[in-house]
């Protein structure tokens, strides 16, 4: 409860304290391989959009803003972010109201269903994203697709539902593939609950809905700001599944990375559009931690 | 209101938790349930409070048979051993939460939250949240929490562990007048005999599922019925005798008249012995092997030639001050009359 550093030490006495203290030095090789393989690639790519490139040649003398004016004045990013902000969240909080209640059933359930629900939770992880929405585009597909095919055996329909590529399908893909990320922080805190506030509630006169929602639900809110920022991230930037459940027409700012590096070879475009969309998810989970903070104030003794 | 428990039992897998247990608690009695840990008596205010139910057996509070009751329609105060109050509620909330659930209008819910409040000294904390209140306030705000709803009676579990030695005594003191000025039927449930002497009105002293004895402080105190129940409530130094003519010999010249026939067992408190420093050829001789000032009183283990357990006296600390550790001491009894006697049937 104590901090051990003052603000009156400052960003120095903090540094001092860190150093001299001997806490930094075990975390030092996970400094070392971050920076070597996360944030200098990141800097170069960053680079890369305030500069031009010729036939693969960086011309380092020609820093300007101009590939970054350029995409901001472009209806068409606008467009495309738009579309990845709101899919991202739609499927985020699709995985909230679905994963809530796994989480929640977990710590009510014995120990044999808790097993389950982890092995159920965790196992479609040690697949690949890609051969889970391979899955979706079978389940989903036209005339053949396992829907569309027992739909019309049955004859419930005359002619295949359009289910993929279409904001449908890549939100239901997002969801089934990013719901482990919800379930498993709730999960955590979930379990760690202090299970005599809600009896305390029961004893004061409270149903027991009244007390998910009067007690469970507000005490619950460390787990849902970590599940809801994780997913957003994830979905946000997700280009898999609007690739492939999206179709060839279907792009977001994330495939559009993809299509100018890999496909166009547009590396400054490319470059500027990954700036902006890693900033921007940088700036949305910051904002989702300052509402949770916000809603956890109680907390701040 | 009164509360009646008749012949109570509760198994949890292959152990009886509960057996038979019966008490009358009085309207406006404060009863406290003494026992060591897995005696039942926490399971006994779970099944008054409805989170655990009986077996067999029914509780009545008033004319009112609440043994199926579910928790949330009982009106049974409760304040547990870690208050939980609700962390992210001011006290305020807190206290004036079952009122909330109730649907009460705010005006009046905010003038029975300051009366409360005010009962229990905490008028300014009303907009802190528990983790900014120390133990003894975050207990009172349970307390308030719970009498706010003018329960028909009072469950405490272990409600004054978490606090320290000395806060611990004065809060049970003001719990105790607190609940004879509302005048509430209270159960307390409670390992500590100190805390259990200084509420109760009666205590009920529970081991392995059953209620050994019921009575108030000096009459366990002084007439317990069970060996159980002589150790556990205070020191006792236990004898296992045969009567012999009416009379129990417990050393030599030491003779204690009784009416019971067969095995029993003599209880001897460490205040009922006096020590001298000389050696007589009444009562018990042996070696001092520890001594423990106790402000008062010293207390003194004695251990007696021919005898396995050793002595516990108590002597007043002046005139304790010849006694050192090693030192040989003779023992004998202050009076005769004092000492209970108990015969082997009542070892349950």
């Amino acid at each position: 409860m104590i901090p051990e550093v003052t603000p009156l030490d400052g960003l120095f006495g903090m540094l001092r304290k860190i150093i001299f203290r001997g806490g930094i030095w075990p975390v030092v090789p996970a400094i070392i391989f971050l920076v070597v393989f996360f944030a200098m690639p990141l800097t170069v790519l960053f680079a890369f959009g305030f500069v031009s490139i010729e036939r693969g040649v960086v011309d380092w003398g020609t820093v300007s803003l101009d590939h970054m004016t350029s995409t901001l004045n472009d209806s068409l990013f606008w467009h495309f972010w738009w579309r990845s902000f709101w899919v991202g969240t739609v499927s985020t909080v699709f995985c909230l109201c679905l994963g809530y209640p796994v989480a929640y059933i977990y710590t009510m359930a014995g120990r044999g269903w808790q097993v389950l629900i982890l092995v159920a939770t965790i196992s479609p992880l040690l697949t690949s994203a890609l051969v889970r929405t391979y899955a979706w585009m079978v389940i989903l597909g036209g005339r053949r697709g396992v829907v569309n095919a027992i739909l019309l055996e049955f004859d419930l329909v005359s002619r295949p539902i359009r289910f993929l590529y279409s904001d449908f399908s890549v939100i239901l893909g997002m969801t089934q593939i990013h719901l482990p990320f919800m379930i498993l922080p709730l999960i955590t805190v979930l379990s760690a609950r202090d299970r005599s506030l809600e009896q305390v509630s029961l004893n004061l006169g409270a149903s027991r809905v009244r007390t998910f929602f009067g007690i469970i639900l507000p005490l619950s809110v460390p787990g849902i700001v970590a599940g809801f920022a994780l997913v957003f991230a994830i979905s946000y930037t997700n280009f898999i599944v609007p690739q492939l459940l999206g179709g060839g027409n279907y792009t977001t700012l994330a495939v559009q990375v993809y299509e100018f590096i890999v496909v166009i070879l547009d590396w400054n475009k490319g470059a500027v559009l990954a700036f902006l969309l890693l900033t921007s998810c940088f700036v949305f989970v910051l904002g989702i931690n300052y509402v949770g903070n916000w809603a956890m104030r109680w907390r701040e003794v | 209101m009164q509360v009646e428990i008749a012949k109570l039992n509760k198994r949890f897998g292959d152990l009886d938790v509960l057996v038979n247990c019966s008490l009358t608690v009085k309207e406006g009695e404060l009863v406290t349930l003494l026992g060591p840990s897995g005696c039942g008596k926490t399971t006994l205010l779970r099944c008054l409070a409805g989170f655990d139910l009986p077996d067999s057996g029914t509780v009545f509070v008033g004319n009112e048979d609440i043994t199926q009751a579910p928790p949330n329609k009982r009106n049974v105060g409760l304040v547990f051993q870690s208050y939980a109050l609700f962390p992210h509620l001011t006290v305020a909330n807190n206290v004036g939460y079952g009122l909330t659930v109730r649907r009460v209008p705010r005006e009046k819910r905010r003038n029975l939250v300051d009366e409360t409040l005010a009962l229990v000294g905490l008028q300014e904390l009303e907009h802190r949240y528990p983790a900014q209140l120390s133990g003894g306030q975050q207990q009172r705000v349970a307390l308030a929490r719970a009498l706010i709803l003018q329960p028909k009676i009072l469950l405490l579990d272990e409600a004054f562990n978490a606090l320290d030695a000395k806060l611990r005594i004065s809060m049970q003191i003001e719990l105790r007048k607190l609940v004879k000025k509302v005048g509430i039927t209270t159960i307390c449930v409670t390992h500590d005999q100190i805390e259990a002497l200084t509420i109760s009105d009666r205590i009920a002293i529970m081991s392995e599922g059953r209620i050994d004895q019921i009575g108030n402080p000096p009459e366990i105190y002084e007439h317990p019925q069970t060996e159980f129940v002589a150790e556990f409530l205070g020191v006792a130094n236990l004898f296992s005798r045969k009567v012999n003519n009416g009379v129990v010999q417990l050393a030599s010249g030491l003779e204690i008249p009784t009416e019971y026939h067969g095995d029993v067992t003599v209880v001897l408190r460490p205040e009922d012995l006096c020590i001298a420093p000389e050696i007589r050829d009444k009562g018990w001789t042996g070696t001092v092997s520890y001594t423990r000032l106790l402000g008062p009183t010293i207390e003194l283990e004695v251990v007696i030639d021919e005898q396995e357990r050793p002595l516990r006296v108590s002597v007043a600390r002046r005139d304790g001050s010849e006694i050192s550790v090693g030192k040989r001491v003779n023992i004998s009894l202050i009076d005769p009359r004092n000492t209970v006697v108990i015969p082997l049937k009542a070892k349950l």
